[in-house]
């Protein structure tokens, strides 16, 4: 989290004042809390906040409301709202924020956890009848604090945004729904083991306490293994890149072109993943074509032009050895100029792939010619779709950067750079590399 | 083709689960009948779901299910429901795996079953029946262990690696405790606190969460392992090496590395920088084309430089960075010490280059090695190689 924003010191500190009245309310009227729950459950609030989970989203996840659940219903049978109280507050306690300048976070997130929680608690006791009745109507006795806890905390945290000027209530209110369904199941978690608490003793805290970490453990191994899976493609990109200045950033567009025709086509979030991992390494094969063939500006001989090709099938070679990229790599060549296009059997990420090149690479200054207007680049899709190109992945490209507004080609390039040895004006090839040798050399060779 | 494949099995798993329902409605009556069915289909899920290992293996949710069966059951009923119960994953998982891991699947979980219920049985028999929580988890936990027991004596059977390893003990962990959890939740504890068949629907989740992990962190770390593998082959797809140079060297280098005695850590750092140390050559310019022969020492700085910016790599660049290095260090106390790694790197480095993976060509290519001045190569690891050799040459050649 940023720094502690001034703007929010008033508002901190009158859900902070609620927060304490409340307590000092409840301590007058309430038989106290007994100790040994409210330890175990406020220990394990802080705890849970110290293991949150940043998804690749940027969406953090903690068990915290399962165990605010589980003390709502604990403390429910002392008649005590001060307890889930105290376990709602101990969640704002997290280590980093007692650094200078984050000091604010910790009474705020505190005030505003607190508050969420002594409500649900109330929530909870409105309908007790429903809650202590037999199982499977049980259930149901999660659903009002749940409702209760989302709609405070939202309340406070976007009032918090509307008083720091940053969003306002409209902006915010899409994110009730995902809160909801991500609290849910800590929820009725949390009820069951509230219940059993009740029922056996706190030592049935620790065995649901265990596999949930050993889940959450294993979770962040798996984003560490991902994110060096990401490190290790994106350096290899910037080793291609340097071999082929032409190409500087060539391998990240491809990948937002595909992702904008993946995204028309309604591809799932596994395959969108899929396609982006092929679209960032389809050039890969690349590596092992020599430094000087890549940059020699104007036209390469037959021979040369064999060998730059060939990248084509080591590309094939090196991403079959990749299970998940493999179903995507054996049909990524042989499309170029054939019927079979328009397939539907096969899978339409290499299409995908194959239009998103072509486009930045008509779009872009290469060493054999300069880069092509926006214009004659869609032209030219939409004139070789159904021979060259898949047509519904051509249309959908071109749909997606006319609805966004975006320009690219000559005009519009990135990155300006400088040249040894001018490339030429003309030349169209739709491929990035179909002109590099006139067709009567190809054939001759 | 697959599709109707995994859709005629799951048609063939609600069969077997109707099927067992009609058969457990007939046989027993009563309340207990549906949640017996469902535990037993809990069973048969539990063997489709497996936390999976690193070394391709799994275990099976389907224990923590059995722990359930075992506790609120008589012995007859809770063996008949897991014997029918693996029958039907038997058919379930068909095409999964081959045959006869099917049929070690199956005999190893009735194995464990009847041992958990021998173990059950026992313990009541020694602390009394159960009726503080404390009895019940310690009688679970002689029930778990059991099953642990006959699942590890399965596994040396047909000669699997040990399931208790750093991942597999966390695996079982979760199992353990999840399975408690379920069967304290199903039957309760002394009259009380019985939520019925919700305990194991309900406390099934943090298992099933854990199950999505391993799941994924083993799809990650494969894939990141074969990209790693992909790429140590551009230098042999450019003809910059010979074919087959990487894998080769890597395969040696962690023999080696074993006789070593390397920590499992250093073994993997060693193996990624044996199969990418010659990656530099296809950043640098092609010497066909330069006329100069890349030097070794440019090369392994270029991969070296490239593998450190990928923090979890940055070891594997430090072995290459100091391949070429280590015969100046040897002997000399001015220079610093280059890792072992290094020095096994270059060791299996060198050994190729001279046999070329060819079997005729390693009694001269270990001679080789050995005729060359005591600072070239280190002697601890030209023994290693050796003993490696003689031991039968596991994919050197």
């Amino acid at each position: 989290m940023s720094n502690f924003p001034h703007q929010l010191r008033w508002f901190t500190s009158v859900v902070f004042s609620a927060l304490v009245g409340v307590a000092v309310l409840l301590g007058l009227i309430e038989p106290a809390p007994t100790l040994l729950p409210l330890l175990l459950f406020g220990a394990l609030a802080v705890f849970s906040e110290h293991r949150a989970v940043t998804l690749p989203g940027g969406m953090n996840v903690t068990a915290g409301f399962m165990i605010e659940m589980a003390s709502i219903v604990v403390f429910a049978e002392q008649r005590s709202l001060l307890g889930p109280l105290l376990v709602g507050a101990a969640v704002g306690i997290y280590q980093p924020n007692f650094r200078r300048g984050m000091r604010g976070w910790l009474p705020f997130n505190s005030g505003i956890i607190g508050l969420a929680t002594v409500i649900a608690a109330l929530a909870y006791r409105a309908a007790p009848q429903v809650v202590t009745g037999e199982m499977p109507v049980a259930i149901l006795g999660a659903v009002p604090p749940t409702l209760a806890f989302v709609a405070v905390n939202w309340l406070l945290v976007a009032t918090s945004f509307r008083v720091e000027h940053t969003r306002t209530f409209r902006e915010m209110i899409g994110d009730i729904g995902p809160a909801w369904g991500q609290q849910l199941p800590f929820a009725l978690l949390g009820l069951f083991l509230g219940r059993l608490y009740l029922d056996v003793g706190p030592a049935v805290v620790v065995l649901l306490v265990v596999p949930i970490l050993v889940a959450r453990e294993t979770f962040a191994s798996y984003l560490r293994v991902k994110e060096a899976n990401e490190a290790t493609v994106r350096v290899l990109i910037q080793a291609l890149e340097a071999k082929d200045r032409y190409t500087a950033g060539h391998a990240e567009r491809v990948a937002r072109f595909a992702r904008y025709v993946g995204e028309d086509l309604k591809l799932m979030p596994g395959r969108l993943e899929r396609l982006r991992f092929a679209a960032l390494m389809h050039d890969i094969g690349k590596l092992v074509v020599p430094n000087h063939l890549l940059n020699k500006p104007g036209k390469l001989t037959a021979e040369e032009y064999a060998k730059v090709r060939s990248h084509e099938r080591v590309s094939v070679e090196m991403l079959t050895r990749i299970d998940f990229l493999a179903p995507l790599a054996d049909v990524s060549v042989g499309d170029h100029g054939e019927a079979g296009v328009e397939d539907e059997s096969r899978p339409i990420e290499p299409h995908i792939v194959a239009v998103a090149d072509a486009f930045d690479a008509m779009t872009s200054t290469r060493s054999y010619r300069r880069a092509l207007s926006q214009e004659i680049a869609f032209r030219e899709l939409r004139d070789k779709s159904g021979s060259q190109f898949n047509t519904q992945c051509a249309e959908a490209l071109i749909a997606a950067i006319e609805r966004r507004g975006e320009r690219y080609g000559a005009g519009f390039e990135e990155a300006q750079q400088e040249w040894a040895v001018a490339p030429p004006e003309a030349g169209l090839g739709s491929a990035g590399l179909g002109d590099l040798a006139a067709p009567a050399e190809v054939a001759a060779s | 083709m697959k599709l109707a494949r995994r859709r005629s099995r799951l048609l063939l798993v609600i069969v077997t689960g109707v099927l067992g329902a009609a058969i457990a409605q007939a046989s027993f009556g009563g309340g207990g009948a549906g949640s017996l069915v469902l535990l037993a289909a809990g069973v048969v899920l539990g063997e489709i779901l497996v936390l999976r290992l690193e070394d391709g293996t799994g275990i099976p949710l389907s224990y923590a299910v059995m722990l359930v069966l075992t506790r609120s059951f008589t012995a007859p009923v809770a063996m008949a429901a897991i014997a029918l119960a693996e029958g039907a994953a038997f058919l379930a998982t068909i095409g999964r795996s081959s045959t006869k891991q099917r049929l070690v699947a199956a005999a190893t979980r009735i194995a464990a079953a009847a041992a958990a219920i021998g173990a059950y049985r026992g313990v009541v028999a020694v602390v009394g029946v159960e009726e503080t929580l404390a009895k019940v988890l310690l009688s679970l936990a002689c029930v778990m262990a059991a099953m642990v027991a006959v699942h590890e004596l399965f596994r040396a059977l047909v000669h699997l690696p040990t399931s208790l390893g750093s991942r597999g003990r966390t695996a079982w962990l979760a199992m353990v405790s999840s399975g408690m959890l379920m069967a304290v939740g199903y039957g309760g504890v002394d009259g009380g606190a019985n939520v019925g068949i919700w305990g194991p629907l309900l406390f099934s989740i943090p298992l099933l969460a854990a199950w999505y992990a391993f799941d994924r962190l083993e799809s990650a770390r494969r894939t990141h392992k074969q990209t790693i593998e992909a790429l140590s082959l551009a230098p042999e797809l450019g003809g910059l090496v010979r074919e087959g140079h990487a894998s080769r060297v890597a395969a040696t280098a962690l023999a080696i590395g074993r006789v070593l005695a390397f920590p499992a850590d250093e073994l993997d750092h060693l193996e990624t920088a044996a199969l990418l140390h010659h990656l530099g050559e296809v950043i640098l310019d092609d010497p066909a084309h330069s006329g100069v022969q890349n030097v070794p020492m440019e090369v392994a700085a270029v991969t070296a430089g490239m593998l450190r910016e990928i923090a979890p790599l940055a070891v594997a660049g430090d072995i290459v960075a100091a391949e070429p290095l280590t015969h100046h260090s040897a002997g000399r106390s001015e220079v610093p010490a280059y890792p072992l790694a290094s020095q096994v790197l270059k060791v299996a480095g060198a050994f190729d280059d001279l046999s070329g993976g060819e079997a005729v060509r390693i009694g001269a290519a270990i001679e080789t090695l050995y005729a060359n001045p005591g600072y070239v190569y280190d002697s601890r690891v030209l023994d290693a190689l050796e003993r490696v050799l003689l031991e039968g040459a596991p994919a050197a050649v």
